[in-house]
């Protein structure tokens, strides 16, 4: 029986051996960029997470600086004419996960910075979509030496009385109007999925004249732009956010990408890159209760891993996190073989993403709660290492919620396998 | 529905005494707590917020003295018939506000009931310990020290281990007990505690109950030395720290009762935090409710507001059906306990009255973190917002989840009693 050996976090064993899925489909090459990214995260922060805790801001930027730079994961999915790695095909969406499992193991945070990063580039530089004019543009910007962050806008909430554009049922509140060239921005009291408060890039759905869709790219010193007040919020301590207003923000015209359901990716790939961080950060959890539970003690005398109720528990907690790894492979595999079951555009993969995105959430919330009941005060305590990833995952399934939380998702599944109409 | 006053009460057996109760407590909540509450997670070491809030309402308002025998200057509550039915109104009221500030004052006065609460008044004891919380001007604050490095459930499961585990030690010299352990992790520790409640064992590894001891011990005596506090997920207002006793001297008579005695009382002791437990879930829940009444009628989804909706109708529905029916089962709870003495009713320390209000903690404990996730999730990308106030109530409320033995030691109890379970 396999089991665990853990030293202060870190397993003898091969995590990836514990869960069961078609190892088919992830690369050797792969393999090798996640077990660096993996020394990465036991070096940089696992191995000094009482350290990291204290001092979160200034070590966080310290640690992401030596996975962006020393690794690459800054510029791993821009092409290489461009300056990147060159990670940009559909078939590199399995490695894409795999590194966010393993960055997020150690820190949800990091996973989600650089998650928000990769679906905003899967808009321009992801091939067969990749447009070499915008590459050449906001590229350099992230293949530099200094850290940069992107936020993204997505429709949401609107307020009672207003009627707004929608895309499927979700006010769209930012407006591009064009002109010649040139492109105007505008939209008041804007809330990204997370980063607004120092993106150097935002992506942005809005209506267009005709109130169809489109993704706008807007660098974030551009002229016109107000960042609000940061927020405070549950976790993701180190990704400030703000809300955003864009008060007549130029924009050149390829800059806003209008091809037909460009905003429809967005989606997806967002779900399908999260639910890799949040099954990283169940990583982090699984080794953190399996010491925890092979030395505590209970009823005087038995280890409490030995006793049915708990190990039970703790069986839990591993079925939610197989099954969530499972869905992200899967859903993974699926955006690597466009041919299979249509691109990330398609109104099935569009509707299954966010679904599976939704179970996955869920199923990491499930096995962090499972976690964090069992090991009671320790895992309520800053340093037993758990809450921290308690209110990341959460904060995370927050931002994917639509308005209503999962009923967005459940409509657009509806229309899609049951061609409901006038939901 | 008007307001959340309407959630299921049984208004034939309230007492006349809860609606002036509670009108007292919400005023305190909305002008002490709700105006400052956004501050608490940053304040959990210095308490410069949290403080004052407190000292209004123990020392103002006179909550630290309401247990005590009037002859002794307290409000007498611990004679009282309705002393569930207030103590569950007070918990739920300050919970509205602040889970973690209802819970301190709660756990201030859990431990006094061990000797103020009748038909276990001690009054010697009473009459000594009296003063510091009655007789002053200043906060006072009890702190019920249980859990040990070893384990707290374990202590707690007086059914299977009878203290078996207990560690913490008190010897009899002549007059004076001597008390020796190491506790982690109560309430109002950290710094906070002006007196100690103290479960050890005067024969340790002894599963037999004369030899668990109940002891009452000043901080101020010599020998007591508190650690700073925890930083935790919320609960700011509660102190959570270790704390030594090195051979600590105490009167003889600060033990509460006697051999037999004292294990009964721990025992009921836990159907009292059970009940404060429901009624700091409850608060927090009603609480999210009110904001997410607001939320869902002021933003929309098709240019419909949220409420209007029906799918998402669907799932607000349940969250508020489910305040309902867990408020019925609190008070379910709240009648248990005010009948003990009734010959309708239970000794709090029987097994049926442990088994059922475990049961019922977990049950209101697990619909209240479920719930209030859900809200989080109904609000989307706002959910998680500090300034909405519910992302707090979450945090808080995973808490009452996990203390008393968390969710396995009521699954366990539930299950011995209604099966008659042997050897669990």
């Amino acid at each position: 029986m396999m089991g665990f050996e853990s030293s202060g976090g870190h397993m003898k064993k091969d995590i990836n051996q514990l869960f069961v899925y078609p190892k088919s489909w992830v690369s050797t090459e792969t393999k090798e960029i996640a077990a660096s990214v993996r020394q990465w995260a036991n070096k940089e922060v696992i191995a000094k997470r009482i350290d990291y805790q204290e001092d979160y801001k200034k070590l966080f930027s310290e640690a992401r600086k030596k996975l962006a730079f020393d690794i690459g994961c800054q510029g791993l999915m821009l092409p290489e004419d461009s300056g990147g790695f060159g990670f940009n095909r559909l078939t590199d969406a399995p490695l894409l996960i795999s590194i966010l499992k393993e960055i997020s193991r150690a820190d949800a945070g990091i996973g989600f910075v650089h998650a928000l990063e990769y679906t905003v580039f899967s808009i321009f530089a992801i091939e067969p979509v990749m447009n070499p004019e915008l590459c050449g543009k906001l590229a350099p910007l992230f293949c530099s030496k200094t850290l940069k962050t992107v936020s993204l806008i997505l429709p949401g909430f609107g307020k009672k009385g207003i009627d707004d554009p929608l895309f499927e049922g979700r006010s769209v509140r930012a407006r591009i109007q064009t002109a010649d060239e040139k492109c105007m921005l505008s939209g008041r009291d804007l809330r990204p999925i997370g980063c607004g408060a120092d993106a150097a890039l935002f992506c942005v759905i809005c209506s267009d004249a005709n109130e169809q869709p489109c993704v706008a790219l807007v660098p974030g010193d551009s002229a016109g732009i107000t960042r609000h007040e940061t927020i405070r919020k549950t976790g993701l301590d180190g990704c400030d956010n703000a809300d955003i207003d864009f008060e007549n923000v130029q924009l050149p015209k390829e800059n806003v990408i209008t091809r037909n359901r460009a905003a429809y990716e967005l989606y997806a790939w967002l779900n399908l890159l999260l639910a890799g961080v949040s099954v990283g950060a169940c990583m982090g959890i699984l080794e953190i209760v399996s010491a925890w539970s092979g030395k505590r003690i209970i009823k005087g005398k038995n280890l409490l891993k030995d006793n049915p109720l708990c190990a039970a528990v703790l069986a839990d907690v591993y079925e939610e996190i197989a099954i969530a790894w499972l869905l992200t492979h899967n859903l993974a595999n699926s955006f690597a073989n466009p041919g299979e079951w249509g691109n990330s555009s398609s109104p099935l993969i569009f509707s299954v993403s966010q679904m599976l995105g939704r179970r996955v959430q869920e199923s990491a919330i499930r096995a962090i709660n499972r976690t964090m009941e069992l090991m009671a005060s320790e895992g309520y305590a800053t340093e037993g290492g758990v809450e921290k990833m308690w209110r990341d995952v959460k904060t995370i399934q927050s931002c994917l919620c639509g308005p209503g939380g999962e009923v967005p998702t459940k409509l657009d599944v509806a229309k899609c396998i049951f061609d409901s109409q006038t939901i | 529905m008007k307001s959340f006053d309407e959630f299921s009460r049984p208004l034939d057996r309230i007492s006349p005494m809860e609606k002036p109760f509670r009108a007292v407590i919400r005023n305190w909540v909305e002008e002490e707590v709700m105006p400052y509450r956004r501050e608490y997670d940053e304040d959990w070491k210095e308490h410069r917020f949290i403080e004052p809030a407190m000292e209004k309402l123990c020392v103002g308002l006179g909550i630290q003295k309401c247990l005590f025998p009037k002859a002794f200057g307290g409000w007498g509550l611990g004679e009282s018939d309705s002393l569930a039915a207030l103590t569950y109104a007070l918990c739920e009221e300050m919970a509205r506000g602040d889970s973690a500030l209802s819970l301190a004052n709660l756990a201030s006065l859990w431990s006094l009931t061990t000797f103020l609460v009748k038909p276990n008044i001690n009054r010697r004891l009473a009459k000594e310990i009296a003063p510091m919380f009655c007789d002053t001007d200043k906060l006072c604050i009890c702190c019920q020290a249980m859990t040990e490095p070893q384990g707290g459930a374990d202590i707690e499961n007086m059914g299977l281990l009878k203290g078996r585990t207990l560690r913490t030690t008190a010897r009899l010299e002549g007059d004076v007990w001597v008390i020796n352990g190491h506790k982690l992790w109560p309430t109002n520790s950290g710094g906070t505690a002006n007196l100690f409640g103290v479960p050890c064992t005067t024969n340790p590894g002894s599963s037999d109950p004369d030899d668990f001891a109940y002891m009452m011990v000043p901080a101020h005596f010599k020998g007591v030395t508190q650690s700073e506090p925890y930083h935790k997920a919320g609960m700011a207002a509660d102190k959570n720290g270790e704390i030594w006793f090195d051979n600590v001297r105490v009167p003889s008579w600060y033990r509460i009762h006697g051999p037999g005695k004292d294990a009964d009382v721990f025992k009921q002791l836990i159907s009292f935090g059970l009940l404060g437990s429901v009624g700091f879930a409850m608060g927090a829940m009603i609480n999210v409710y009110e904001i997410l009444y607001d939320f869902v009628s002021g933003n929309t989804y098709a240019n419909k507001p949220l409420k209007e909706n029906d799918a998402i109708a669907g799932v607000i529905g349940r969250i508020a059906g489910d305040i309902d029916i867990s408020r019925i089962l609190s008070y379910e709870l709240v009648r248990m306990i005010d009948s003990r003495e009734k010959p309708f009713g239970n000794p709090l320390s029987s097994e049926e009255t442990i088994a059922k209000a475990r049961n019922i903690k977990d049950f209101v404990s697990d619909r209240t973190v479920e719930n209030i996730g859900k809200a989080m999730d109904v609000m989307g990308v706002y959910g998680s917002d500090r300034i909405m106030d519910v992302e707090k109530h979450y945090r808080d409320v995973k808490m009452i989840q996990l203390w008393l033995g968390g969710k396995q030691l009521c699954q366990a109890e539930a299950a011995r009693y209604f099966f008659n379970c042997e050897t669990l």
